[in-house]
């Protein structure tokens, strides 16, 4: 079973104003997240988008409260995320910044 | 459709592209100011502080019209202990005068704003449009892409990257690739509104003035790391940073690391009874000098964190300035109707004569102190508590008794030879004054 | 005024500046929207009914002229339309037509319509801010023709004489025919609405948007009388959140006991 992102990024992530887009705009080549050990993307991600399911040996990527922060592709040993910026400004707009 | 080709291109309409646009339309050039957010700021992340220079440069008395949120007046810094902190503050009135000592602002306030400036000056601004590719002809780049089909080309005699540090320009053109864990700190920050009345009280402000605290030390669970708190009208802006290869080794999520700073007890008291507003989170470029990619390179000249100019604590100036300056460079090829790579060489030149390169050669050790500084993050903060607590506790030990103490604890956590080295060198990189 | 058959048809298209839904809030004395600070955006809906004009364009030609009543900021909005491929936007902005309800925005609209040719009026079906829907029947009826609600599928004839349309019911469809003019409240059942392109975006930001104030619209008979606060016979006494839904039942732990529960659930309340 997934987890889901914890209750204490959930409300952070409320207040946050979001268009999200009807695409993931975050792509995973998942070929290497098995052997990868430490899955730094699960801890790094400041809004946890990015959770390992272990049953099914697969990445889950809830990209809805992406922050567009790029921290997943720095961590990524492997270099297999990439982020590509939602279209037409939608994502997260922040109203303070 | 329309094949026209503009002067420049600028990509990221946040401080360093849009000093950039602001300079070249001045200028008379054509200029597109592309910005992926739905307006400028939107996808901007900040500490808060922007700075009179070289802002004052571009707009003369912009204090009079800008989104100021608090001029700053007094500037403290805080090295926290683990339940303590040690704080130098200075307060002057004198910097809250046409905003000497910088001012708070929101991004989403102060960005739009600025682009306004440049868009009046001439610049055409587009938003909700992320640049994906750039165009490539005969070895440099002369356009970009912002989507598919001919529709979303432009093309430019010049392009200025700045799409901030994760900068697709810069990558899709293959002169950088993305930073390194090393290289850049991953920035947390809520805003959290207070009556401003309560903001005054709280940090002893006349109205319209504000306060930056900045907190070294013990932040990040002995990591490399800092806090801060700014002031702005009734909201605060409160976060931390940590450099992302010290989270890895940490293991945590950043946002434990935030949680921790805002209840340590010496910065709960001020956030108690805010509301948070925001979260936010974004890299910051801290590699310092030798992180800086090739600054004009196949056409693309690199600003503000694109070119991972910034320097704890500033950042916002590197950027305008650096904006500026590309904009400087554009006008005189265009002057001459020479826009080579070479003539586009012309922004490395004035970059490194200026005070940004000045700086970071002066801070040319400071990516050094923040990947081995735990001294900084531990034995010094450590040293200062045990210090002070046995100081300041009258307990009819007498003080010379206390001072002897005090200096076996600065020969066991640090030594002498490492605080005299420290003092002659990289306490001036780690240190934000 | 009906323009000519067979240069494509003239089709005029209402959309609203509203305040991002997230970010809505209530004055709590006068119980009208609190605007200011909000950030403001194309009612969604009205991008429906936007990229009904544009197809209808690309296949018949013709011009497609965006209308907007409201504040300046509003502007944006028009902007957004022109960059996705309107041919002309008209903003009609004056204090004397703050605060106006839904009638006195028809009237406003429907003093500007009548100064220009068109065979059809496009609308979103709502406006996400205050979801009264009726804006867009009210129009029709100041200008005097008909019009349809729920608007999914558009075929104009031809000759310009008339179109079938598609109205999404809850359970199927309608197929309606209709005499031009006409005035259609298109629903996002239409179809995805296309994304601007960069190039479009340009242009829009070259493109003039006209502004016509309350003195021009009197100019052009309009009785002033009708707009704004002081012409809207709509008063609102009171503004009450919905009544709260009973909270949920949420079953955790073993899924199969949770389904199992679940589906107990469901047959005790008859729904399996």
């Amino acid at each position: 079973m997934v987890n889901p992102p914890s209750r204490k990024i959930d409300e952070r992530l409320y207040v946050n104003r979001y268009n999200v887009h009807s695409e993931n705009h975050l792509h995973v080549d998942q070929s290497k997240c098995q052997e990868c050990r430490d899955k730094p993307c699960t801890f790094s991600c400041p809004v946890d988008d990015y959770v390992w399911d272990p049953e099914l040996k697969r990445l889950t990527v809830f990209y809805e409260g992406c922050v567009e922060c790029g921290a997943c592709v720095v961590v990524c040993p492997y270099h297999k995320i990439a982020l590509d910026y939602p279209p037409a400004g939608r994502g997260v707009n922040f109203r303070f910044g | 459709m329309s094949t026209e080709k503009f002067d420049a291109i600028v990509v990221g309409a946040g401080p360093a592209g849009t000093s950039a646009a602001l300079t070249m339309a001045k200028g008379g050039l054509s200029v597109a100011l592309i910005e992926r957010g739905e307006s400028p700021g939107a996808k901007n992340v900040f500490g808060g502080v922007v700075y009179k220079w070289p802002l004052e440069e571009m707009i003369p008395k912009f204090w009079e019209k800008a989104p100021i949120e608090r001029k700053i007046i007094d500037h403290r810094m805080v090295i926290l202990g683990k339940d303590s902190g040690f704080s130098v503050s200075y307060k002057d009135d004198y910097l809250g005068m046409e905003t000497r000592g910088g001012f708070t602002a929101l991004r989403s306030r102060f960005d739009p704003w600025f682009a306004q400036q440049a868009e009046e000056a001439g610049a055409t601004l587009v938003t909700s449009m992320p640049v994906s590719e750039v165009i490539e002809e005969g070895g440099r780049v002369v356009g970009i892409r912002a989507g598919r089909g001919k529709e979303n080309e432009l093309y430019a005699q010049a392009i200025v990257a700045a799409d901030g540090v994760m900068s697709t320009v810069l990558q899709k053109a293959g002169i950088r690739g993305p930073p390194a864990a090393e290289d850049v700190a991953i920035g947390l920050k809520e805003v959290i509104e207070l009556p401003s009345d309560t903001i005054e009280s709280r940090f002893n402000l006349k109205r319209g003035y504000g306060a930056r605290l900045d907190y070294l030390g013990s932040v990040a669970r002995g990591k490399s790391g800092g806090g801060f708190v700014y002031t702005n009208s009734n909201t605060l802006s409160v976060g931390i940073a940590v450099l992302l290869s010290h989270l890895l080794e940490l293991r945590c999520k950043p946002y434990e690391i935030l949680d921790e700073f805002k209840s340590h007890p010496v910065v709960a008291p001020l956030l108690e009874g805010g509301r948070v507003k925001e979260y936010q989170a974004h890299l910051i470029p801290e590699g310092g000098l030798q992180s800086i990619p090739p600054l004009a390179s196949r056409g693309v000249l690199a600003v503000g964190d694109a070119a991972m100019l910034c320097l704890y604590p500033e950042g916002t100036n590197m950027a305008m300035a650096s904006g500026v300056m590309a904009g400087k460079t554009i006008l005189e090829s265009k002057k001459t109707g020479d826009f080579s790579i070479q003539r586009l060489m012309l922004y490395e030149r004035l970059m490194k004569e200026s005070y940004i390169f000045k700086e970071h050669s002066r801070k040319k050790n400071y990516h050094n102190v923040l990947t081995s500084g735990d001294r900084f993050n531990t034995d010094y903060p450590d040293a200062i508590t045990e210090i002070m607590r046995n100081i300041l506790v009258v307990d009819g030990v007498d003080r010379g008794t206390k001072h002897a103490a005090a200096r076996k604890v600065i020969r066991d956590k640090v030594g002498y030879v490492r605080v005299l080295r420290d003092l002659y060198r990289d306490i001036w990189s780690a240190l934000p004054w | 005024m009906v323009s000519e058959a067979g240069v494509g048809p003239n089709i005029l298209l209402a959309v609203k500046q509203v305040p991002d839904v997230s970010e809505l809030r209530l004055d709590p004395v006068t119980h009208s929207l609190l605007r200011e600070g909000v950030p403001s955006v194309l009612n969604p809906y009205d991008r429906y009914a936007l990229e009904a004009g544009l197809r209808l364009k690309e296949i018949h030609g013709g011009r497609l002229t965006v209308v907007s009543m409201g504040p300046p900021q509003a502007r944006k909005a028009l902007q957004e339309s022109l960059a996705l491929g309107a041919d002309e936007a008209v903003l009609l902005t004056d204090r004397a037509f703050a605060a106006a309800d839904t009638w006195a925005t028809a009237y406003t609209l429907s003093v500007f319509a009548k100064t220009i040719p068109f065979n059809m009026v496009l609308t979103g079906l709502k406006a996400i801010d205050g979801e009264t829907s009726q804006v867009g029947a009210e129009l029709a009826e100041f200008l005097d023709i008909p019009h349809a609600s729920y608007v999914r599928k558009i075929d104009l004839r031809g000759d310009m004489q008339g179109v079938t349309i598609e109205r999404q019911l809850e359970n199927g469809y309608d197929v309606w025919e209709l005499p031009l003019p006409c005035l259609l409240m298109v629903a996002k059942e239409f179809g995805q609405p296309r994304l601007a392109t960069l190039q479009g975006y340009i242009r829009a930001k070259r493109q003039k948007i006209r502004i016509l104030t309350a003195h021009d619209l009197e100019a052009l008979g309009a009785n002033s009388a009708y707009f704004g606060l002081k012409g809207s016979p709509t008063f609102i006494p009171k503004v009450s959140p919905p009544p709260a839904k009973p909270p949920g039942t949420i079953w955790s732990g073993d899924p199969k006991e949770s389904v199992r529960k679940l589906v107990d659930a469901l047959s005790r309340e008859g729904f399996v």
